[in-house]
C-alpha cells in the first residue's frame, strides 16, 4: 500500500478505529513516509471532532412548551384521552 | 455502558413503547425525552434556517404520534424516530436534494506519489485553529456543514453528531450499507476540504 489513492477508501475505518489490523498496519507504514497524508488525517481528525464539539445545542424553552402543547394535542386526537 | 445495562434500558423501552401504544401518553413523553435536544440540534444542521428547523422538530414528533401505532420493534425507537426525522427532512427539501461532491481521489493531496496539481492543498490545522475563537470556528463549521448535499450531510451527521453506527445510519435512510459507508467518507473528506479553505494560514 504505498500511494495515496489505495488507502483513501480505508481512511475513514482507520479514524474511527474499526479497521483490520493488517491493513491498519500497511496504513501507518504509509503514514509513516508521507506528510501530505498525515496532514490529511490530522485534519480528517480534527474536522470530527469540531462537528462532535459543537453537537450540544440548548432547546429553547419556548420550543419545548410549543411542541409539549402540540404533542398533547396531536395525543388527544389520536387517542381520545391524554 | 456494560452490556446488561444495555439490556436493561432496552428492556425499559420496549415497556415504554408498549404503554405508548396502549395510549400511555407519559410512557411516550418519557421515551422522546431524550432525542429532543438531539434532534433539534439535528434539525438546525440540516435545515436552511432557524424556521425550518422548527418545523422539522415538531413536526418529527406529531409523526412519531400519528404512528406509534404501527412501530414493530423492528429497529430501535431511535432509529424509528430519526427514520421519521430523515423523511419529514426529504419531504420538505426533496428526497436526495441537487449538488454531487467530487469523485474521492480529487480529494487526495499533492504528493511524492500523486501530484496533480489541482488536488487538494494540505495545511496543518493547529496554528490557524488555536487563533480563532470558539465561536468563529462553530460559523466556519456551521456554513462548511451546510455546503454539504443533503445526501451526503444526513449519513455524515447522523454517524458523528449522532454517534450512529455505519449499520444504524443505512437501516435509517434505508440504503446499503455500503453507500453509506462510501456517503459518510466523501462527506468527511468534502467537509475537511471545505474547512482545509477557511483554516488555512492565508486566511
Amino acid at each position: 500500500m504505498g500511494r495515496c489513492d489505495d488507502l483513501i477508501g480505508n481512511l475513514s475505518d482507520f479514524i474511527d478505529g474499526e479497521l483490520d489490523a493488517e491493513t491498519c498496519s500497511e496504513l501507518e507504514k504509509h503514514l509513516a513516509g508521507c506528510k501530505n497524508c498525515r496532514l490529511m488525517v490530522d485534519s480528517m481528525k480534527m474536522t470530527v471532532k469540531l462537528c462532535r464539539d459543537g453537537v450540544q445545542e440548548e432547546l429553547p424553552p419556548s420550543l419545548k412548551k410549543r411542541l409539549d402543547k402540540k404533542l398533547a394535542e396531536r395525543w388527544k386526537k389520536q387517542f381520545g384521552h391524554l | 455502558m456494560n452490556p446488561k445495562e444495555k439490556k436493561t434500558i432496552q428492556i425499559d423501552e420496549k415497556e415504554l413503547v408498549r404503554l405508548a401504544q396502549s395510549g400511555d401518553f407519559k410512557a411516550f413523553t418519557t421515551l422522546i425525552e431524550g432525542y429532543r435536544p438531539k434532534i433539534f440540534g439535528l434539525a438546525l444542521k440540516l435545515a436552511k434556517n432557524r424556521e425550518d428547523a422548527e418545523d422539522i422538530f415538531q413536526e418529527t414528533f406529531l409523526k412519531a404520534i400519528d404512528n406509534i401505532k404501527k412501530f414493530r420493534a423492528e429497529s430501535s425507537f431511535g432509529t424509528w424516530l430519526y427514520t421519521i426525522g430523515v423523511n419529514v427532512v426529504r419531504a420538505k427539501y426533496g428526497r436526495d436534494s441537487k449538488g454531487e461532491l467530487l469523485p474521492l481521489e480529487d480529494y487526495l493531496p499533492a504528493s511524492h506519489d500523486h501530484s496533480d496539481a489541482a488536488a487538494a492543498q494540505l495545511y496543518d490545522w493547529n496554528d490557524p485553529l488555536s487563533k480563532l475563537t470558539n465561536e468563529e470556528i462553530k460559523g466556519k463549521l456551521d456554513k462548511a456543514i451546510h455546503e454539504l448535499p443533503l445526501k451526503y450531510r444526513l449519513p455524515f451527521l447522523l454517524r458523528y453528531t449522532q454517534e450512529m453506527s455505519v449499520q444504524e445510519v443505512a437501516d435509517t435512510l434505508n440504503i446499503k450499507l455500503a453507500n453509506a459507508k462510501s456517503r459518510i467518507l466523501r462527506a468527511r473528506m468534502a467537509l475537511r476540504q471545505n474547512l482545509n479553505e477557511y483554516f488555512s494560514e492565508d486566511n
